[in-house]
């Protein structure tokens, strides 16, 4: 089965955004060392999860990012780079979960308008590589709940921000969890990797 | 600062149980050595331990004494130092007139203003001060700025909902990663320092 994969940005108090959405204390300036661990990460993805708030602004962002000719400066190498995972963020399949559109108007993406649990069932059975989801909040705070991620990366970022949006704020009982491996990078974001534990 | 905390940021369930803690300060110690040595060496930096009223009534000080009574435990070292060192209540309305478990012998109650007070122990010479909890207290230093360094310690589970220390912040607070360990028993160190600007 495919696994499915989750990746987020969080504060140390646990939240993934702020009140209305901010994202201005996440650490933009990433090491080389973290870049890699995110490259690996994202190495056997050919789907992306996410809620149709995020797809908003995630699909149009990439697209841009992908196909607007001044960013390929491909004669730097970090440009490069950026720009090669600005080109699979575009390319790679998305699945849209929303309850409100009908239809799709973004490339590479696809809605899922049934029942979450069971849209993401099928999606792991199917033959493929693996699955991840960035967020939003909504979608991965419900994503949790279904029990179905196989994998958690936690990008704790070195700030307190008192209030915002949680994640794991859905679930009915306690949620138990194996470490895998926590790695600190110099630009200060400890990545915490969970697998949970079932039952 | 040394505290517990859950995945997702909570101390204590929305009752205050912490029953889901690996190590939940019992009298058998089931983290792993490593960390065992960490919290040792931490306790035995600070000649003064804060504590809040609620943990001075519900017998903090009868605990950790009773604890250190046994010197074969690994817990020896640690139940000692907490027991001997000068514990600091801060409250305006408990007196040493009412008794508490483990008694007065080793504690001060300091009451006035909140800020003022926690700055005089800290302008004292000494070693360093500590505070593990409860978790009114540690929010209000958190919110005045008063904790210099963070050792968080992350059990491997997510609660849902809980007991937040740094809800009560106004503006973001932003700090200096210092390290993060991670231990075989499934526990994160992640030890900050606070940026003052």
């Amino acid at each position: 089965m495919r696994k499915l994969k989750l990746q987020v940005q969080i504060s140390i108090d646990g939240y993934i955004a702020g009140v209305n959405g901010e994202l201005d204390w996440i650490t933009w300036s990433l090491d080389k060392a973290i870049l890699k661990y995110i490259s690996d990460l994202n190495k056997d993805i050919d789907c992306i999860l996410m809620g149709r708030v995020l797809a908003e602004g995630f699909i149009p962002h990439w697209k841009e990012e992908a196909t607007d000719p001044t960013k390929k400066r491909d004669f730097v190498k970090e440009m490069s780079e950026a720009y090669d995972f600005a080109k699979k963020m575009h390319e790679t399949k998305k699945v849209v979960f929303t309850k409100s559109l009908k239809d799709s108007t973004w490339e590479n993406a696809v809605l899922a308008t049934g029942d979450l649990a069971t849209e993401i069932m099928t999606l792991k059975n199917k033959p493929g590589g693996d699955i991840i989801a960035y967020g939003g909040a909504a979608f991965v705070s419900s994503l949790i709940k279904t029990g179905l991620i196989d994998e958690f990366h936690l990008f704790v970022n070195p700030v307190a921000i008192g209030k915002g949006m949680a994640i794991f704020k859905e679930l009915d009982s306690k949620q138990d969890f194996n470490l895998v491996r926590a790695t600190s990078f110099e630009c200060g974001i400890v990545v915490i990797h969970y697998q949970p534990k079932r039952n | 600062m040394e505290t517990q905390v859950s995945i997702d940021g909570f101390i204590a369930e929305p009752d205050g149980n912490t029953n889901w803690m690996i190590w939940n300060w019992g009298t058998d110690w089931t983290w792993a050595n490593e960390l065992q040595k960490h919290h040792t060496d931490l306790t035995l930096s600070a000649d003064c331990i804060l504590i809040s009223r609620q943990m001075a009534e519900e017998g903090f000080i009868a605990h950790w004494k009773q604890a250190s009574e046994n010197s074969d435990s690994p817990l020896f070292t640690f139940a000692h130092h907490v027991t001997k060192t000068p514990k600091v209540v801060f409250s305006n309305t408990l007196t040493k007139s009412v008794a508490i478990p483990g008694g007065w012998d080793t504690a001060e109650i300091v009451s006035g203003n909140f800020i003022e007070q926690i700055n005089q122990l800290k302008s004292k010479p000494g070693k360093n001060i500590l505070v593990y909890g409860g978790a009114t207290l540690v929010s209000s230093l958190i919110k005045e700025r008063l904790i210099d360094e963070f050792h968080i310690l992350v059990n491997p589970v997510a609660l849902g909902n809980g007991l937040s220390i740094f809800k009560t912040i106004e503006d973001k607070q932003n700090m200096i990663l210092l390290q993060s360990k991670s231990f075989s028993c499934g526990m994160v160190l992640l030890q900050y320092k606070l940026i003052t600007d």
